[in-house]
């Protein structure tokens, strides 16, 4: 093979690990930590995250700096009007186009044990573990729950 | 023989389903009685000390509404809600007294709860009763509570989330749900306030 062969190859095999590594990527959008009210060493974690990748990947679990445990949970009311928070044991799955939102009242990450009452402003570093994509790095910042409650 | 176990096997087939659709129709009749009757007495220590009973609730227009202060999620976003919505009504806001009470009294002392609810608005008053006072405000407003035990040791609580609106009476006057819109709730309000 020539030298001008050679680098071609390299270039392409290049060019084929970077397209595989670029095919699977996670995004997290509009990520919010809530402020607890003083007194308050729980609060939640809120976002959206997208996987754009071809197969389904699952977000399995999260580390939350300054907690003591972060768990993946789900708020769920039935027809009753009853309320229920419930940890998720196994993972929750991300489609590919289809965003994972975790929002006020519904699928949040649980964040308890917190050491120093976090503050509107203040930022927090966490991990957030998938099956695919393994660990990515996430900084949340803090802020007040809007006033509006769930709307916008 | 086997045609006597295919019968056996019937019968117990039919006495299941009349089980369950005997459940079914008493949790339904249960659910409709539910709707009727919500409201009563109930005796509770405010967050400031005093006691509020059923006989506050005259000549004043009242929202109740159920939760804890260990709790994550959905007691914040409505103690949020509620807190924005009496604001937005501005002047006729006054006419409503709004009451937060703890479902969880082994953990929420009044002193928690001061500190709790004046984060989110000096508008509502959290409530804080024994075991038996929280008993008995839930026979009246048909609140469901049930202690959830973590595997970690703690525990969390299922509750009902519903907003209770009272009239001038005292009695029952409408309900705001978990789904209700910003601009659906402040209407309902306002028609408390106006004709409750
Ligand atoms: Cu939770």
């Amino acid at each position: 093979m020539t030298v001008a062969g050679q680098l071609a190859l390299a270039l392409v095999l290049l060019m084929t690990r970077v397209m595989a590594e670029d095919s699977h990527v996670i995004g997290i959008e509009q990520h919010w930590v809530a402020e607890p009210p003083p007194g308050v060493h729980v609060t939640a974690a809120y976002g959206v995250i997208t996987c754009r990748c071809v197969a389904t990947d699952r977000l399995v679990s999260v580390a939350v700096g300054g907690a003591v445990m972060s768990e993946l949970h789900a708020t769920t009311s039935g027809g009753d009007g009853i309320v229920a928070m419930r940890r998720i044991d196994d993972g929750i799955d991300i489609r590919p186009g289809t965003p994972l939102v975790l929002e006020p009242g519904g699928l949040h990450i649980m964040i308890m044990g917190l050491g120093e009452r976090p503050r509107a402003g203040d930022r927090i570093p966490a991990t957030l573990v998938f099956e695919e994509a393994g660990a990515v790095d996430v900084v949340f910042p803090v802020a007040a729950r809007p006033a509006a409650g769930m709307e916008e | 023989m086997k045609r006597r176990h295919l019968v056996r096997g019937i019968l117990a087939g039919l006495l299941v389903v009349a089980t369950v659709i005997g459940a079914m129709e008493l949790h339904r009749r249960q659910v409709e009685d539910v709707e009727v009757a919500i409201g009563g007495p109930f005796s509770m220590l405010a967050h400031d000390g005093t006691r509020v009973t059923q006989d506050d609730l005259t000549g004043r227009r009242s929202l109740v509404f159920f939760g804890f202060t260990y709790c994550p999620d959905i007691c914040p976003t409505t103690l949020v809600q509620v807190a924005s919505w009496l604001q937005a009504m501005e002047g006729k806001g006054d006419l409503i007294d709004a009451y937060f009470v703890t479902v969880d009294p082994e953990r929420d002392s009044p002193e928690r709860m001061a500190e709790y609810v004046s984060y989110f608005s000096d508008r509502i008053t959290g409530l804080v009763g024994t075991v038996d006072e929280l008993r008995q405000m839930a026979d009246s407003y048909r609140l469901y509570y049930a202690r959830i035990d973590l595997e970690d040791g703690n525990y969390t609580m299922d509750h009902t989330a519903a907003i209770y609106l009272m009239d001038g009476d005292g009695t029952f006057f409408d309900a705001i749900t978990m789904t209700a819109s910003f601009d659906e709730a402040v209407a309902k309000l306002t028609r408390l306030v106006e004709d409750g």
